[in-house]
């Protein structure tokens, strides 16, 4: 249980770390990141299938801060690493091409990585605050990294919008802490049964799930992303939609939901019908891009929406389509995000209308989208069509047909503007399409494909192989959100 | 037997992989490969066809249905892989990748008994159709596109279809459900379904990628697909869905028979006024689905036979038309109609093998597709003497839309093969591509002389289950006959009168070699007709185009929600607040 710290503790040394020795020798910052996540990553597999509680400097449960291990927090653990790790690969070439300063990029993103690794393992509801603004911190830096008018503009949004969300969530943990007089969840969930729910703890519970929302990105809280995601460079973006939104903001919201509130018929339809909104005005939103990236983002919103819409359903099969969404979901958006990047890398643009053929030039990078776009939309046997899958038949086994037919819906609109991509970038030819720039056109080195094809083989691997262990592998987490606050204080707090 | 049809499909697909992964230079290799891996999987369901057996695991489902299509999709691939090689002008290894890999997915999804196998081999089919439309380069990018979103979206159908029956039935395998609609979950599902077989046959209002596609996509690509594979798979669905899988409600017949006697005469309509070659057959193979969809829409035993025969029947001459075409184009380099002209005597192997092809489709006895009209039509009368009485309309309609599609192809033959030549350099169609032809052809006559024997009870007859049902084809024989006798009397009676022959002329100007008058002008004057000249004005405008409203209604609610996302930060926050409040109110309000 030991090295769970070394998740929090690693990436925030070598956050100052890397700036200080770096400096020098220019190799050094890319070796050292690289082998931090690559760590980071290695010390995640391992504490999967593991559970504990590690006590903060050996003081108990209600008294000092602890970190739990369980199910659900060790497959978010699992994600975050990985996607960081292929991200910061992808940054080598990158960051040299269009970017300076990888000391401080390097620093920034490891920070965030221990925010997120943090907000995910504490058990302590002021601890998550913390943890989740030194990420958000990390994020709205890395948004304006560019320091064009453009960027700073949205990392402004995104500062203003997320440091209000955070105001929410500082406010709602006050209440929490006058009304119980304690900080960590789960004495604050074994109080609220001893005590049930009054205005203030309703208060507070409205307080955090609204902040929650925000950062998660869940319309019509969703107003920072489209600009923030799209003005990072690429291999943040990926980050920040396929990773951050779902650590800071659907893990947590689902954490306080299902461990800390308990899931009531209230907060249920709350999430299902954020959920169909989410779904259909991000893709809706989506379908009328030509940024690239910001038609990336907008799906992230949608893509939210799906998770967020099979926690709704609060069953078994629900909850594991939720799940099993959310790991594809940072999979393939993080690789369409890589994408995005790569054809940037190459073509300096994120225009569509510019782009054309590139599947002559890039095979990897089309290859690799394709393959995402199909997964992202549903086709089989991509790793999205089998998590679409379980929560449409988790919506008709629920007697909510009519959430089912959204779920369809938005897949569709997904299938139709991921076509779109693929017809305007790839295979045919945007409006301004020049064929002169399209000769100096090639593939991007190989340190940028790595992580485009090993995203790729786990978007197709993914959902075959899954399909087998789907029990064995979502099972602990599911347990932990089906269990409910009981089981979780009993094991936090061993009574 | 499972396991070796289980090896079959894992040979498709291991051969498609290694196409793939050999480089594009080895052509004769690859053509080698692929032309041995089709014949062996024709073989083999050949073999297992004779053997009569029928088999069924919580995966496999091997009966008189799935024999026969799994028959017939392997058939096609032998076919499109002799033919491809002198048509495709490159990327030889994709091309046969994905052939095989289409072969694999088509075979795997026909014989799959489990839901869930059937929905990802359908879907992958979508991707392979989506791979091979776009290896004709960037022109092919947009109909690709369209033909993605219309094929992949009804994919979505079909799942949210099973996931529906799955949660009424408990049952997970075809061969366990016979599920009696009485709900309206259980006509939803049954919707979902029907939409996903009809996006994959292309039967209104689910067609517009076939012609969309015809005029870009690689013409041994549209012999495979929309002509003959898809409309193979199509059907099977619509088959397994209404005839195992529910028995329902007779508002739902009407609704099917209407979709079919619809797509019949629309498509047929827009078939007469085509330019292109090929968009016209793209029509037709719309078209014709129409008469698939009545058959099997008429639940009577002749109907669904003749549908069914319908269905292989299409696949042939539809297969044998666009390879037809293909040569053409290949020989003189263009589609357009207008262009074409006297080919009969530089191309007489393509000529003869269009001619039956085409009057084959258009139901002239004594070829295949009279037969299988003609079992629908009787279909629709025997579900007549039930006491329904729609069955006139849709017979009408039926019968409207053959006469039409004969005139059609009179314009097609005229405008290609007979009349003034353009071109002097027209050579006949390589010996691969005349080999299909001749085969195509040739089936389309056997079929049709020995209806009975052939088709109906070999191949047929275990897909119904019951005997093949007598036909009562003597007076119509006997009319049609005579018809021809007065036809042909009318011919040889216009010789005798005295004719002078001068040569084509106009304006007192003689016609020089490269004016010439094309067939297509006749056909025009359909247009200036008083309600269809609307219909095809709307045509024309798209509003009979389920992906076009479609784009324009998203479109329109799209820019609504960018109208509401103007970037500025206070309304971002106003609505912040205002989600809020929402949420508030709900959770306060105890």
């Amino acid at each position: 249980m030991g090295n769970v710290i070394l998740l929090i503790a690693l990436p925030l040394a070598m956050a100052f770390f890397i700036p200080m020795v770096g400096r020098k020798v220019r190799w050094l910052p890319d070796v050292l990141a690289n082998i931090t996540t690559l760590g980071l990553f290695v010390l995640a597999g391992q504490s999967w299938g593991r559970e504990g509680i590690y006590t903060m400097g050996g003081w108990p449960a209600p008294l000092g801060i602890v970190l739990v291990l369980d199910g659900l927090s060790a497959l978010l653990l699992f994600i975050i690493n990985l996607i960081s790790f292929l991200a910061t690969l992808f940054s080598v070439d990158y960051l040299e091409k269009l970017y300076t300063s990888k000391l401080r990029y390097y620093s920034l993103f490891l920070l965030m990585v221990a925010g997120m690794n943090g907000a995910v393992l504490t058990g302590d509801f002021f601890n998550l605050f913390v943890f989740l603004e030194i990420a958000s911190i990390a994020s709205y830096a890395l948004v304006g990294f560019g320091c064009e008018a453009e960027e700073l503009e949205a990392s402004f949004k995104y500062l203003v919008i997320g440091s209000i969300a955070s105001t929410f969530i500082l406010l709602g943990v006050a209440l929490l802490y006058g009304r119980f007089a304690t900080l960590n969840m789960a004495d604050v969930a074994s109080a609220l049964q001893h005590h049930g729910f009054d205005q203030v703890s309703l208060f507070a519970l409205v307080l955090l799930v609204v902040g929650f929302c925000t950062k998660a990105a869940l319309v019509p809280f969703h107003a920072w992303l489209p600009d923030a995601h799209p003005s990072a460079p690429a291999p943040i973006s990926a980050m920040l939609s396929g990773v951050l939104i779902k650590a800071i903001g659907i893990y947590a919201l689902v954490r306080l939901v299902y461990n800390v509130f308990g899931i009531s018929p209230l907060l249920a339809s709350l999430f299902t019908y954020l959920g169909v909104i989410s779904m259909m005005a991000g893709v809706l939103l989506a379908l009328g891009q030509w940024d690239f990236k910001r038609l990336l983002a907008y799906h992230s919103i949608s893509q939210m929406g799906y998770v967020i819409l099979g926690f709704g359903l609060a069953t078994p099969l629900g909850l594991l389509g939720g799940l099993f969404h959310l790991l594809n979901h940072s999979l393939f958006k993080s690789l369409l995000f890589f994408d995005s990047g790569s054809v940037e890398y190459e073509t300096g643009t994120r225009n569509l209308e510019k782009m054309g053929n590139l599947v002559q030039k890039m095979p990897v990078t089309s290859g690799s989208s394709l393959m995402a776009s199909l997964s992202i939309s549903g086709i089989p046997p991509f790793n999205g069509f089998w998590s679409k899958l379980v929560i449409i038949l988790a919506a008709v086994q629920a007697q909510r047909p009519g959430l089912a037919l959204w779920a369809v819906a938005g897949s569709i609109l997904t299938l139709a503007s991921f076509s779109k991509i693929q017809r305007y970038a790839f295979w045919g030819q945007g409006k301004d399409f020049d064929a002169k720039l399209w000769e100096g056109w090639k593939e991007v080195p190989v340190l940028m494909r790595v992580p485009l094809l090993v995203l790729a083989v786990l978007c197709l691997g993914s959902g075959l192989a899954l399909w087998h262990g789907l029990k064995g592998l979502f099972g602990p987490a599911i347990s932990v959100l089906t269990d409910g606050p009981t089981a979780y204080i009993a094991k936090v707090l061993g009574r | 037997m499972a396991d070796f049809i289980r090896l079959i499909v894992a040979v498709y697909f291991t051969a498609g992989l290694i196409c793939l992964l050999l480089p594009g230079r080895t052509r004769g290799l690859i053509w080698a490969l692929a032309l041995a891996v089709s014949l062996a999987g024709f073989l083999s369901f050949v073999l297992i066809f004779q053997q009569r057996l029928s088999y069924c695991s919580a995966f496999l489902l091997w009966d008189g249905l799935s024999a026969v299509v799994a028959l017939g999709i392997s058939f096609f691939g032998l076919v499109i892989s002799v033919a491809s090689l002198s048509t495709i002008p490159s990327a030889t290894n994709q091309y046969y990748g994905y052939l095989l890999w289409t072969l694999g997915a088509g075979v795997a999804a026909v014989v799959a008994n489990h839901f869930l196998l059937l929905v990802v081999f359908w879907g992958f089919l979508a991707i392979t159709l989506y791979l091979m439309i776009n290896l004709a380069g960037p022109q092919a990018a947009y109909p690709a596109k369209k033909t993605l979103i219309i094929v992949g979206g009804s994919d979505s159908f079909l799942l949210l279809g099973l996931c529906l029956l799955y949660v009424l039935t408990g049952k997970l395998s075809f061969s366990e459900i016979n599920y009696q609609i009485h709900s309206w979950q259980g006509a939803a599902a049954f919707l979902c379904l029907t939409v996903a077989a009809f996006a994959k046959a292309g039967a209104m209002p689910f067609h517009t990628w076939i012609p969309e596609i015809s005029e870009t996509a690689w013409v041994p690509v549209m012999a495979f697909l929309p002509a003959s594979l898809d409309k193979l798979l199509g059907i099977y669905l619509l088959a397994r869905v209404c005839l195992h899988l529910f028995s329902f409600h007779p508002s739902l017949w009407l609704l099917l028979r209407l979709a079919g006697a619809v797509t019949v005469v629309a498509a047929v309509f827009m078939a007469l006024v085509q330019h292109n070659m090929k968009k016209l057959l793209a029509y037709h193979a719309v078209s014709q689905v129409g008469y698939m969809v009545l058959g099997v829409a008429t639940g009577t035993t002749v109907g669904v036979l003749g549908g069914l025969f319908h269905m292989i029947n299409h696949a042939v001459y539809k297969c044998c038309l666009f390879l037809g075409a293909g040569a053409v184009e290949r020989q003189t380099g263009t589609s357009q109609l207008d262009d074409l002209g006297g080919l009969a005597r530089k191309m007489p192997v393509t000529f003869v093998t269009f001619l039956l092809a085409s009057l084959a489709i258009s139901g002239v006895p004594p070829l295949n597709g009279f037969f299988s009209k003609w079992m629908v039509y009787q279909g629709l009368v025997e579900a007549g003497r039930s006491g329904q009485t729609d069955w006139v309309v849709w017979l009408v309609m039926a019968m409207i839309g053959s006469a039409l599609t004969l005139a059609s192809f009179l314009k097609i033959i005229h405008s290609v093969f007979l009349g003034r030549t353009t071109n002097q350099q027209v050579n006949e169609a390589p010996s691969s591509l005349r080999l299909a032809l001749v085969t195509l052809a040739l089936i389309c006559v056997v079929f049709g002389l020995f209806y009975l024997p052939v088709p109906v009870s070999r191949l047929l007859g275990p897909a119904t289950g019951v005997p093949a049902p007598a036909l009562s084809l003597s007076e119509p024989l006997i009319f049609i006959v005579w018809g021809l006798f007065l036809g042909i009397l009318i011919f040889f009676l216009s010789l005798l009168s005295k004719k002078r022959y001068a040569a084509v002329f106009v304006g007192g100007e003689k016609l020089s070699q490269q004016m010439h008058v094309s067939g297509t002008e006749f056909y025009q004057g359909v247009k200036q007709l008083p309600f269809l000249r609307r219909m095809y004005a709307g045509a024309e405008k798209r509003v009979f185009d389920v992906y076009e409203v479609g784009k324009q209604i998203v479109g329109y609610v799209t820019e609504l929600f960018r109208a509401a996302h103007s970037g500025v930060l206070g309304a971002y926050l106003s609505w912040l607040l205002f989600g809020l409040l929402v949420v508030l109110s709900l959770f306060l309000r105890v």
